[in-house]
């Protein structure tokens, strides 16, 4: 009995999944034809894209650098400005949005290093590790009586890297490698870093 | 897809690109592929299911990221940005395709290019943002002066300035200032970017004025501290001797008549204000560590007390200090100080004297408050 249950289950999440996966297929085909459409000089595809996107590159740029907005708009605005001068030499990118995070992400290191001269960033280790040691005990788990407020805190309590690897991972949906090339560590790194980062909030998180 | 899943665990499955992919991204194959997987494998249909609770747990975590909001009107307007960068680098290129080889139009590009990106480096190496986001400083700059001298300090080490009307401004790192050619003979306005310290003449005729990010800070003559980062959350001002106001530029036009009828704060010597730029509320407290004002020495008091009531003490460091210290008069007579201060800093002085007679000490805003109920021993 109780495994036909679960049965019955799964089959009503895989028909849900299949009505998101048509509109996922079409969009994708879509996105491409806009791109093309871009790179023939077509600025009302251009325009669609950049809306298609700005949410998306906005929230990443803000968790990379959230104390200043401007900042991350300056940044977005060279990404957008840089593909419009450079469109009839691109390719076609397997996933766009990837490409523009990867841009967004380089575009804002880049300036950075140019405006922090003094600032000397630590090893990628090192960062790490000064997050190792978070322990659990900083919370009085009685006194978060909301579960979306505790996992909000746990995540917060990982490193930054750690972090980004989890957004890009279970909101952007990028696969390792692409998290990999945007994290510029190598394949297996980026999936220690979020496997070690999920293990870590499996501990806490009474499931 | 050839790995062996026999072997995950519940982590190993919710850290899976497949699995992942599978649940953010679907797809017929990923469908009938876990569909199948799940069917030959029911042993593990237990880790699978706990595996998709732990990913909807992860993304719960990660909602402060993903409910980031852009404002419709915030993304209208960095488009509009976008496209008018694009229409100024673009022009003349589209002008007549014909003539203009494709060569030369891949040369124009890699040179728009290179334009746009030195202009960008360029203003991020002053601090500054890029051209189209006119930064309040160069609107300063620009409505307050028509010839303009700015100096620059893009060395590692503060620098030193001297102005027309004998005042001199301590510019650190990164940061800007701008005046007039007329600076000193119609006015005393500069505008200002990132941290100075100015210690300004005193000319009760020409106020001096400084205008740094929203704020506006008007003076006598005096010494003080304004910092005004261009990409920083708050601008603060403190003032090391004499009087300042500060107010709010709400207009950022040529027109400061209406500063008095503005949102604003006084301030004295050791008090500082830290505007917040978010919510624009001034916020007024004493500065870290307070500085003597009274120059003179034969003038200023010498700190050392013997059997001395704690309230001359106290109106002594009021005098040196600019500072206004709350106390109940009545209740503190009695207690009397045996102490030689004169070398400590200003909250080691407080600290020692409440210690001594049994009292705490409070700040508000720039006020000290003591906290005693009195002296019983000396009392009795």
């Amino acid at each position: 009995m109780a495994t036909g249950k679960k049965r019955y289950k799964f089959t009503f999440l895989f028909n849900h999944l299949q009505i998101v996966k048509i509109l996922n297929m079409s969009y994708k085909k879509e996105e491409m034809l806009l791109w093309e459409a871009f790179q023939s000089g077509d600025e009302e595809a251009y325009t669609q894209l950049y809306r298609l996107h700005v949410k998306v590159m906005y929230r990443y740029g803000m968790s990379l650098v959230s104390v200043s907005e401007a900042f991350v708009f300056d940044c977005i605005h060279d990404v957008f400005t840089e593909l419009w001068i450079k469109r009839e030499r691109l390719s076609v990118p397997d996933n766009i949005r990837y490409y523009l995070l990867k841009s967004l992400k380089v575009r804002i290191l880049h300036l950075l290093k140019r405006k922090e001269q003094v600032y000397v960033p630590l090893t990628e280790e090192d960062y790490d590790n000064l997050w190792d040691d978070s322990s659990d005990e900083i919370f009085r788990m009685d006194e978060l009586f909301n579960r979306q407020d505790l996992i909000n805190k746990l995540v917060a309590q990982l490193s930054p890297r750690q972090q980004e690897a989890l957004r890009l991972r279970y909101v952007e949906n990028m696969d390792y490698g692409e998290i990999a090339s945007m994290l510029s560590v190598n394949r297996q790194s980026a999936q220690n870093l979020v496997h070690r980062a999920v293990e870590k909030l499996r501990s806490w998180i009474p499931i | 897809m050839q790995k062996d899943y026999k072997s995950f665990t519940i982590v190993d499955f919710a850290t899976d690109d497949a699995f992942l992919q599978h649940h953010l991204n679907p797809t017929r194959d990923s469908q009938s592929f876990w569909e199948n997987w799940l069917a030959r494998n029911p042993s593990q249909v237990e880790e699978w299911q706990q595996a998709q609770k732990l990913l909807e747990a992860v993304r719960l975590g990660l909602e402060d990221y993903t409910r980031t909001f852009l404002s419709k009107e915030a993304e209208e307007q960095l488009l509009n940005r976008i496209l008018n960068t694009n229409a100024l680098y673009s022009h003349g290129s589209t002008g007549s395709p014909a003539i203009v080889s494709a060569t030369w139009g891949k040369i124009f590009a890699v040179a728009a290019c290179l334009l746009i990106m030195l202009s960008i480096g360029a203003n991020y190496f002053y601090g500054k943002k890029t051209e189209d986001s006119r930064t309040i400083y160069n609107r300063h700059k620009a409505l307050l002066f028509s010839s303009v001298i700015e100096k620059a300090n893009t060395t590692s080490q503060v620098d030193s300035i001297k102005l027309p009307d004998g005042s001199t401004v301590l510019l650190y790192p990164g940061s800007l200032i701008s005046y007039s050619t007329e600076f000193g003979k119609t006015n005393r306005t500069v505008s200002i970017s990132g941290r100075t310290m100015l210690d300004v003449v005193k000319n009760p005729e020409k106020p001096f004025i400084v205008y740094a990010n929203e704020l506006v800070t008007r003076v006598l003559g005096t010494r003080f501290e304004v910092e005004a980062y261009e990409d920083s959350k708050d601008v603060v001002v403190k003032v090391l001797s004499g009087q300042v106001s500060v107010f709010k530029n709400g207009t950022l036009t040529t027109e400061h008549k209406s500063e008095a009828e503005q949102a604003g704060v006084v301030l004295k010597q050791n008090q500082q204000v830290k505007f917040s730029r978010q919510s624009e509320e001034f916020n007024k407290k004493l500065v870290d560590s307070p500085l003597p004002v009274i120059q003179n020495t034969s003038q200023a008091p010498s700190f050392t007390y013997e059997e001395t009531s704690v309230v001359s003490v106290f109106e002594d460091l009021e005098k040196a200090y600019g500072i206004d210290i709350i106390y109940t008069k009545s209740q503190l007579e009695t207690c009397q100080l045996t102490a030689s201060l004169s070398n400590e800093a200003f909250k080691d002085k407080l600290n020692i004297i409440c210690k001594s007679i049994g009292a705490t000490y409070e700040v508000v805003d720039a006020y000290i408050i003591i906290h005693s109920s009195g002296c019983k021993s000396l009392q009795s």
